[in-house]
């Protein structure tokens, strides 16, 4: 037990940073039915900045510059890519995304020159090593499922007591009627964008705080991982991605501490695949019927 | 003595979805050779029972039965069964039980003449085929919003209707090794374009036709399945007095030259009253009434139903 | 078929044959390792492969992204059962010279072991979708696609499992297995399958097909059964796919389950947008063109000279891929229906109806 407890507690760790990003695919998916391709990216991209952004500036001004770089970068793609396509088959939605996953890719790629970024500059306080338990791990573990946590709350308070939370559940239940009920249809996904991208920037400072090292691909696995834990929750509910990811990041650090690292990947997809074929609405999810 | 012959028989479904009961307790009959039409005011759950009949969904209760054969059968089960119970406590077995008392003897009676008919009787199997599969058994139907292939033209439409009567596999037919069967069908497909008058046209793409002829080309292609019985979900909703005339004839000209049994749901009254053999009439998911044209629209619980006078003097 | 006759059809026919010309006269004029020879035979892999998954994705309507997956399990059918067994010991080095120990071209003779190692490693795909397609494809749209995704990924995940080397050779590569020939030959064979395709979706089943893209529910109401049909197209598109990898393992002349990633399903994908969905020679056409432009007249744009203009600090490593998916999203955006639409080649070549006859036909 003793060997694994730095990977159970590096898997609370790596579920809260999954959760930060999940709640960001499985509010756009409530509102708009679109899996966001391109929100794993975006993930990357923020890492990207954060290792820019601290070697040029002190650190108490690059944060919030992270932060406001990746809600703009986030508004902008649903301003561009997705809002024109509203009309459009869900296919070609779904293709657009792709289509900007891609594109940040390779303009990534163009600009770092392939090289995987390395963190230099650390976040301090909390990339300090500390002992748990006996086993030594960053602060960065233990602060982040309690930011996540507190963070998870305020949203759901948001969305629970203020105006711009029950326009967004309104849109998450029937899109339509809410257009005609006179929700600002436009404002309410611009807000659901922001939120998702504030909450993967501060997902990915704390992650690359962690593997202090961004490859372009840095988005890709744990932006997919983060998705199957917001269809294992139940996609449209926030607390189903919260507990999805906690348990992905956990058993994917088990895996990881028993030895089979090449299929602490696959076990999230095996995982995405009996959910789907079993209780697809996932754990909290609600049923649609379709009218015929 | 001519034998009547049930075609289509429908026993006590019901349909519920959550708290909402669509189709309460329904049942009908419709004979060889008629027209019988299911009329109601809006969301009456006129379609959702043409849906439980073609097996789209599986009803709560009840069974329906094509040709003596049970093709959709359920009884509720779970939460449903609880909340079913309340309502019609003598009803929620698998059978429903006449509504007089009978003796005992006469109930067993009864019971095995139901059993003769279909086995699984008063027991807890559920039978649901796909909709496909009762197209195959020979009922076709068309629908309240208009369900065309979009990207087709009118004359593929009613092609793709004919694709499951085909005896050529996939290989034969990858490889356009079955020119004669395609031959023969592409010559029936040209037949059911003259019928319904939309031959001239046949190379149009089927949502260029405008409404009316849509309509028509629906039916085309439902008759293309080779029915038996054609269920009609509002054959006339959007068409002018004189197209509704033509569409009138033309179900009658089902009937006569094609030999179909027709079901239909419309609002259009003058429609019903001058083709319908028999009416159903459903309001809020139960039968209020049934009879020839004449004792309908003389009936009071209907004229309520669709004005909503009397329930207000009530109050 | 009288319509084997028109003029449009003849046009067509003769484009093709001019293609295939021109490939047989490349080949002898110039060395294998040409740029153009190189374009011709990955083009070809690409439009099979595109095709394939034009025909569930574009025909039939179902959003899977499992492409990779099966041209995977094609690729390393087709380099497992065709290494010589001389090399066998090489090759298979960590793993005392691997499991197989035969190899088809030398067991049939090289054309037909080729071409056998291909149809089995496109049979195995066809499996693998059979085994697969009764959960999945119950799924809705966005659920199938991340579905299909996962096992695609699991499927590479166990390629490259140690456990499993005796067969793949576990995380290393495998190589030495021989090449079909040149540029002909690639377009050749691409042509017969992609030929095989073209007939699928005129015939009946493929208006079925089409039927249950366009409305599922009309389909099942007129008697299509949709499980069975969309099964059938599911395991029909992975066969070529798994053909289509076969042919990539010839090209690349190495393969490892590295090479495919979700990232080669999206670049297909994307191919068959810009081509146009339900376009067949949309595909073909899209996937020349991409393969050339990326392999070829792009080049230029990673190092440093394009069209005349030198400019190393702009056109460096990485600039041909970034302006290739700007030009992805414009296509994307504002060409939504493709390069053709749903149009195929013949109907380019149509003859438009003349004003006299438009006026014909509206006084009617």
């Amino acid at each position: 037990m003793q060997e694994m407890l730095p990977y159970l507690i590096n898997g609370i760790s790596v579920g809260g940073q999954y959760a930060l990003i999940a709640i960001g695919y499985t509010l756009v998916y409530g509102i708009l039915r679109l899996i966001n391709f391109a929100h794993g990216d975006v993930f990357m991209v923020a890492g990207l900045i954060m290792v820019y952004t601290s070697t040029s500036m002190p650190i108490y001004l690059s944060l919030p510059v992270v932060i406001a770089a990746t809600v703009a970068l986030g508004f902008l793609i649903e301003r561009f890519a997705y809002k024109p396509l509203r009309t459009a088959p869900r296919m070609s939605l779904m293709i657009s995304a792709i289509g900007v996953s891609y594109l940040i890719q390779n303009l990534a790629f163009y600009i770092t020159g392939g090289v995987p970024q390395p963190v230099t500059n650390m976040i301090p306080w909390i990339s300090e090593n500390v002992t748990v338990l006996g086993a030594s791990t960053k602060r960065v573990t233990l602060v982040t499922p309690v930011l996540t946590i507190v963070l998870v709350i305020v949203l759901v308070l948001l969305i629970k007591k203020t105006k711009i939370g029950m326009a967004m559940r309104a849109a998450a239940r029937d899109f339509e009627t809410a257009q005609l009920m006179g929700i600002k249809i436009n404002s309410v996904i611009s807000a659901t964008f922001v939120i998702g991208s504030f909450l993967a920037a501060i997902g990915a400072m704390l992650y690359f705080t962690n593997y202090p090292s961004v490859a372009i691909g840095s988005g890709g696995m744990p932006g997919l991982k983060a998705f199957v834990a917001a269809v294992f929750g139940g996609i449209g509910s926030i607390p189903g991605a919260v507990v999805g990811a906690f348990l992905i990041g956990l058993c994917e650090e088990v895996i990881k501490g028993l030895g089979y690292t090449t299929f602490s990947d696959a076990f999230t997809f095996a995982l995405l695949i009996i959910v789907l074929c079993v209780k697809p609405t996932g754990l909290f999810g609600e049923k649609v019927t379709d009218k015929v | 003595m001519s034998e009547i012959n049930n075609v289509l028989r429908v026993e006590n479904v019901t349909m519920q979805f959550g708290g909402v009961v669509a189709v309460n307790n329904l049942s009908m009959e419709v004979n060889e050779g008629e027209i019988v039409a299911l009329i109601g005011p809006n969301g009456a759950g006129k379609t959702t029972a043409f849906n439980v009949i073609t097996g789209v969904y599986a009803p709560t209760n009840g069974r329906v039965c094509f040709n003596e054969t049970c093709i959709v059968r359920n009884h509720p089960t779970g939460k449903m069964k609880k909340a079913y119970k309340g309502e019609h406590p003598t009803l929620y077995t698998a059978q429903a039980a006449p509504e007089e008392t009978l003796s005992d003897e006469a109930l067993e009676t009864w019971k095995d003449q139901r059993k003769a008919l279909d086995p699984y009787a008063f027991s807890d199997h559920v039978l649901t085929p796909t909709p496909d599969k009762i197209t195959q058994l020979g009922m076709a139907r068309t629908f309240q919003n208009i369900r065309l292939w979009k990207s087709q033209s009118v004359f593929n439409n009613v092609l793709i209707a004919m694709h499951m009567r085909r005896t050529s596999n996939l290989f034969t037919a990858a490889f356009h090794l079955n020119g004669k069967e395609e031959r023969a069908q592409r010559e029936k497909v040209l037949e059911l374009l003259r019928v319904v008058g939309l031959e001239d046209v046949k190379d149009e793409l089927a949502t260029s036709l405008p409404y009316g002829k849509q309509r028509r080309l629906e039916i085309a292609r439902a008759l293309a399945t080779e029915p038996t019985l054609l269920l009609l979900d509002e054959p006339a909703a959007g068409m002018n007095p004189q197209e509704t005339l033509e569409l009138a004839d033309f179900i009658k000209e089902i009937r006569t030259k094609f030999h179909k049994t027709v079901l239909l749901i419309e609002h259009h009254m003058d429609l019903v009253m001058g083709i319908a053999d028999r009416i159903y009439v459903l309001d809020f998911g139960k039968l209020i009434a049934q009879g020839v044209p004449a004792e309908i629209q003389s009936n009071e619980r209907v004229i309520d139903a669709y004005l909503g006078v009397a329930d207000d003097a009530e109050n | 078929m009288k319509s084997l006759k028109k003029r449009e059809n003849i046009i067509t026919a003769a484009i093709v044959l001019a293609l295939l010309a021109l490939a047989m006269a490349l080949d002898i004029l110039l060395p294998g390792y040409h740029i153009a020879i190189k374009v011709l035979k990955k083009g070809a892999v690409y439009a099979l492969v595109a095709v394939s998954m034009n025909l569930l994705n574009g025909f039939t309507g179902l959003f899977s992204l499992g492409q990779a997956g099966f041209m995977l399990l094609g690729a390393y059918s087709y380099a497992v059962l065709c290494i010589p067994v001389a090399k066998r010991a090489g090759v298979y080095q960590y793993f005392d010279g691997g499991l197989v120990q035969f190899s088809l071209p030398e067991v049939l003779g090289k054309l037909p072991g080729m071409l056998a190692a291909l149809l089995i490693g496109g049979l195995i795909a066809a499996l693998l979708a059979f085994l697969i397609g009764l959960p999945v494809l119950r799924l809705k749209s966005d659920y199938l696609a991340i579905a299909t995704l996962g096992f695609a990924e699991i499927l590479r995940a166990f390629f490259q499992w140690n456990a499993l080397g005796p067969i793949t050779n576990g995380s290393n590569l495998l190589k030495s297995y021989p090449e079909i020939g040149g540029a002909l030959a690639y377009i050749l064979l691409a042509g017969i399958f992609i030929a095989m395709i073209i007939l699928l979706v005129n015939s009946t089943y493929g208006r079925a097909f089409i039927a249950i893209r366009d409305d599922e529910v009309a389909a099942e109401a007129m008697g299509i059964n949709l499980a069975k049909h969309k099964r059938m197209a599911f395991i029909i598109s992975s066969f070529f796919a798994g053909v289509g990898g076969g042919m990539l393992a010839m090209y690349m002349g190495a393969v490892s389950a590295l090479s495919f990633k979700s990232t080669m399903t999206y670049e297909i994908l994307l191919i068959v947008v810009i081509g146009g969905i339900g376009s067949i020679s949309g595909s073909v056409l899209t996937s020349f063109l991409y393969v050339a432009s990326l392999e070829w007249l792009l080049r230029g744009l990673d190092s440093g000279t394009f069209l005349g203009i030198n400019a190393p600090g702009l056109f460096k490593n990485g600039f041909r891929m970034a302006v290739v998916s700007v030009i992805i999203m414009v296509v994307v955006l504002f060409f939504r229906k493709g390069i053709m639409g749903d149009k195929e080649l013949p109907d380019l070549f149509k003859k438009k109806p003349s004003r006299k006859m438009k006026k014909e036909v509206a006084a009617k």
